[in-house]
């Protein structure tokens, strides 16, 4: 399972209980769930939730997952509905991910695969750019709008 | 020729945007040495890396605190506190490690005892690092405000701390 934040202190998750794909908004100051939802996409194949962000111009959730199995491994992109469950956009990506962040005013995603390539991905494109080479093993990104 | 200055337009706006934005920051590991025979894991260092983008273009920041080994599942997470320019990251055994990338220095280890970490997020609301981490079995929300420890409270059971989303 993985999770994020907002400015509410609402944490939001991509979690499992039993069979189902959940998404979930638990608020931290009221130590509840405020929804709780299933997924309305049915996966065909074991995936494996690599982390999600939340778009604050939509308040959807952008959720990554790789596959379990698969050469060469595959990465899952989804923008989900924490309202509803809602799956509104889900593509397969054929890289195999090391690292993502996310730009919340551009709205893009940052992607590092084990190639040592980078790529962005739009939210509202969902265009895959082409690979930036640096040639290095990335293993964590992380994105600041201040710094 | 209309349709021609429109799209300039678009075009230089979007480049003035994207620069202006922010940065990308990461963990990345290089071999010390290019000699292939001296290939090893003690071969290895990972530094907090500027990245200039899209000039494909790098910039060494600090050594981290690991300088040789491997970073561990799920050493992909990262987030970095936007009030005081921490870079949080996860390193072996899921201990939190923070870079300062203003005075690019390694400032801190911190270790939850989590058995495992799925998420790290900066609430900045509450000027606090949020760690999603399973302890003893149970999913839980770790606060770290300054970098330093304060709350875990747990989940409900419902949330199972599952990873991978396979079948049961």
């Amino acid at each position: 399972m993985v999770g994020t934040i907002d400015d509410k202190r609402n944490y939001y998750l991509l979690a499992k209980a039993g069979a189902k794909h959940l998404v979930l908004t638990y608020s931290i100051i009221n130590s509840q769930i405020v929804h709780m939802f299933p997924l309305s996409a049915a996966f065909t194949e074991d995936l494996i939730p690599l982390t999600c962000y939340l778009d604050p111009q939509t308040g959807g959730l952008v959720g990554l997952a790789a596959s379990a199995s698969g050469t060469p491994t595959t990465t899952f992109y989804m923008e989900i509905n924490p309202s509803s469950g809602a799956v509104y956009t889900l593509k397969k990506l054929s890289i195999s991910l090391t690292a993502s962040a996310f730009d919340p005013v551009e709205r893009r995603v940052y992607l590092a695969d084990t190639a040592g390539n980078l790529y962005t991905i739009s939210l509202d494109s969902h265009i895959l750019s082409p690979p930036m080479p640096f040639g290095l093993n990335i293993v964590s990104l992380a994105w600041s709008n201040t710094f | 020729m209309a349709t021609r200055r429109q799209t300039a337009c678009a075009v230089l706006l979007l480049f003035c945007v994207a620069t202006a934005s922010g940065t990308l920051y990461g963990v990345v590991s290089a071999p010390v040495s290019s000699d292939p025979s001296k290939a090893s894991v003690s071969n290895v260092q990972l530094f907090t890396a500027k990245f200039d983008l899209p000039g494909k273009r790098y910039a060494n920041i600090a050594q981290n605190f690991i300088k040789m080994g491997q970073l561990q599942v799920p050493s992909m997470l990262g987030a970095i506190d936007d009030i005081q320019g921490n870079y949080f990251f996860v390193g072996d055994d899921n201990v939190i490690l923070s870079t300062n990338v203003i005075i690019e220095a390694n400032q801190a280890v911190y270790d939850l005892y989590a058995d495992k970490i799925f998420s790290t997020s900066f609430d900045s609301a509450n000027k606090s690092l949020v760690v999603l981490l399973q302890e003893d079995g149970v999913a839980a929300l770790a606060a770290m405000p300054q970098g330093s420890f304060i709350g875990l409270w747990a989940l409900p059971p419902i949330i199972t701390a599952s990873n991978p989303w396979s079948a049961p």
